[in-house]
């Protein structure tokens, strides 16, 4: 049994690391406060080749697999989830669905430039009816010819306002639902009759942008049909299942950084004629931050290992992101009142921290969804089949 | 444009503390990086090689753990990796050192410039520089923020405390810079993962290979010890107006009538 990371996977970590002291901490506080996006950075970070971390080098991406997305996700997530979102929104779910179930000639046409970042990804799923649930979609696409002609609102879509192209899901028969009747499609933003709409203004997560998006007949040829006709939702929750790993890992960043905080705080912050390290309540946190967060990096990287090996790991990916967002928060939360006052002080990092990590027991199917999936998973290895 | 960047990896001396009561040095955390200022030369090198064309040779020498610094060296686009492996400690000696970098240069082929740091952060010797250009024969600009060639000339920027030098050699030159003299850029993780699955990525030397009769290896440099130099005393802090403090600065300084 061997759990270090093969060596390339510190160099990118450290190259990471590197990268964000030098070009992400100068405008973190202005994304916050200023819900700004830095397109430079982003840009920065495509030259570095963050957005083809996971991808074959064939496509143009790194071919550091799963476990390299993980330190990727980790490390950027450390310094700002905001950072990390943009770049997991593209990567983990914008892209990732052409790599999984697209033909050669999407994957040519768009892989190629998603992972070098010369195009950035959105997914769209979630519409005003449909969030949790995701088969409820009302947009549809009626096929015409060659084409088809696209109708209906997306919601809550990450990098809507910033995406090139959009991977979206719509009902190609509404009467066989999820199992037969949905298509995947991918859309470029230039298509007449898409447009981005009104921009969310959310709690934590400011640097991400999220929009509606509307769809007005915009005509999508049939070579732009990503995967099977009628199968766009199984591509969908295929792509979901991983994005749910990368969840964890930025959590685990999160955690981290929030441990980091507190220890550095809980050392220098004087009460009583002594440093609150010596408070006993101080040690209880500190040791379940720290204990929550290791049993965290065991699960993230067992299952990005489970991914990079083929083997199944839809039960464990759930469990990564219901576990990854909830320790994250926790910790932020304790980090928060290690600081005391100063800890709902904008001047410091973990009140940000805190308010960015709520979404994340939201997003990409909910923690109780998340419950729901692991459930299903363990009763159907006893023959108990669970229908949502 | 054949360019020969030499490299030394340090301490990262963020894992360290000073203790100036214990006059000691404690180390927290063992990590090593890139010398900073060779990270300088690793950078002047590849933008030489990016507007002249041509090819960087790293060339580190150290311990195993060397290679590491020469993969991230790689990962930023040196074409080529060259490891000195010396576990014997023996090229902490700077005269060791040089003879031995010398050697390699040597052995790497012919070349039009090498690059390597003004200074290494752990000794702060400043040697290795001047050192190998002497061994090697080769004019040699120091200190330098900037190199570019041109046709069969080397022309650099030097920084003085009273503006800009130009200084110019005819190719093949060697020159140091300081570690802030350019921004490294980031290796990409495509590189990062190529250079650590590729394992002839470094080709690896031992100094015998280098100096078969050992002669080069043999130190000039005695450790004396360790010392922390005497606190000095705090000066004294003038204040007023102009006039007033020029008055009192001339008396201070024993200049009055």
């Amino acid at each position: 049994m061997d759990f270090s990371l093969p060596p390339e996977y510190h160099a990118l970590r450290r190259m990471v690391r590197d990268f964000c002291e030098r070009e992400l901490r100068p405008v973190i506080r202005q994304m916050d406060h200023e819900e700004y996006t830095p397109m430079d950075i982003v840009s920065k970070a495509a030259a570095a080749g963050f957005m083809g971390v996971p991808f074959p080098k064939k496509y143009g991406g790194a071919g550091a697999g799963e476990i390299g997305y993980c330190v990727l996700m980790q490390e950027l997530a450390r310094w700002d989830a905001s950072f990390s979102t943009i770049i997991g929104a593209h990567v983990g779910i914008g892209a990732m669905p052409i790599y999984i179930d697209g033909s050669e000639e999407l994957k040519e046409k768009y892989l190629t430039r998603l992972a070098k970042g010369e195009l950035l990804a959105a997914f769209a799923l979630t519409e005003a009816g449909a969030g949790s649930d995701a088969a409820g979609i009302r947009m549809s696409a009626v096929r015409e010819g060659d084409s088809y002609f696209l109708d209906g609102s997306k919601m809550w879509i990450t990098n809507g306002p910033i995406a090139d192209i959009i991977v979206v899901l719509a009902n190609t028969d509404a009467t066989l639902g999820p199992r037969g009747g949905q298509t995947c499609f991918v859309v470029e933003k230039e298509w007449d009759g898409f447009s981005v709409g009104a921009a969310e203004h959310k709690m934590g997560l400011h640097g991400s942008p999220t929009s509606v998006l509307n769809f007005d007949g915009v005509r999508v040829p049939q070579e732009n049909v990503l995967g099977q006709v009628g199968l766009g939702f199984v591509t969908f929750m295929r792509t979901l299942d991983l994005g749910r790993i990368t969840i964890g890992a930025a959590g685990l960043g999160g955690a981290e950084r929030a441990l980091e905080w507190s220890l550095r705080w809980a050392r220098a912050r004087q009460q009583f004629g002594q440093a609150i390290a010596h408070n006993q309540s101080v040690h209880f946190m500190l040791a379940d931050m720290a204990t929550e967060t290791e049993a965290l990096r065991s699960l993230v990287y067992r299952t990005a290992w489970m991914v990079d090996n083929h083997m199944p790991f839809t039960k464990e990916a759930g469990m990564c992101k219901l576990f990854g967002s909830e320790v994250s928060s926790r910790c932020c939360d304790r980090a928060v009142q290690i600081h005391g006052a100063l800890g709902i002080s904008r001047d410091f990092p973990g009140e940000r921290a805190y308010r960015d990590a709520r979404i994340s027991e939201i997003f990409e199917g909910t923690n109780e969804i998340q419950r729901i999936v692991i459930a299903s998973e363990l009763l159907q290895q006893e023959g108990v089949r669970i229908r949502p | 444009m054949r360019i020969i960047v030499l490299i030394n990896q340090i301490l990262d001396p963020s894992g360290m503390t000073v203790n100036r009561r214990a006059q000691q040095v404690f180390v927290n955390r063992r990590e090593y990086i890139l010398n900073p200022a060779d990270l300088s030369a690793v950078e002047a090198a590849l933008q030489v090689r990016d507007a002249a064309g041509g090819d960087v040779t790293i060339v580190g020498l150290g311990p195993e753990r060397v290679v590491e610094s020469i993969r991230q060296a790689l990962s930023m686009g040196a074409d080529q990796g060259l490891a000195i492996i010396d576990e014997s400690g023996a090229a902490a000696d700077p005269a060791v050192r040089a003879r031995l970098l010398a050697a390699a240069v040597r052995k790497a082929g012919p070349f039009d410039l090498v690059l390597t740091g003004d200074r290494v952060l752990d000794s702060d010797g400043g040697q290795i520089g001047p050192r190998v250009a002497e061994l090697l024969d080769l004019p040699q600009l120091i200190s330098v923020e900037t190199v570019a060639c041109q046709e069969n000339r080397a022309e650099a920027i030097r920084s003085t405390e009273t503006g800009y030098q130009r200084v110019e050699a005819p190719l093949p030159v060697l020159a140091t810079l300081p570690p802030d003299a350019n921004r490294p850029r980031f290796g990409t993780a495509q590189r990062i993962v190529n250079v650590y699955r590729d394992q002839s990525a470094v080709k690896c030397l031992s100094p015998a290979d280098l100096d078969p009769t050992g002669e080069a290896s043999s130190p000039q440099t005695r450790s004396g010890g360790r010392g922390y130099p005497t606190p000095r005393e705090p000066g004294t802090r003038l204040e007023g107006t102009v006039e007033e403090i020029t008055g009192r600065l001339v008396t201070a300084l024993g200049l009055g009538a």
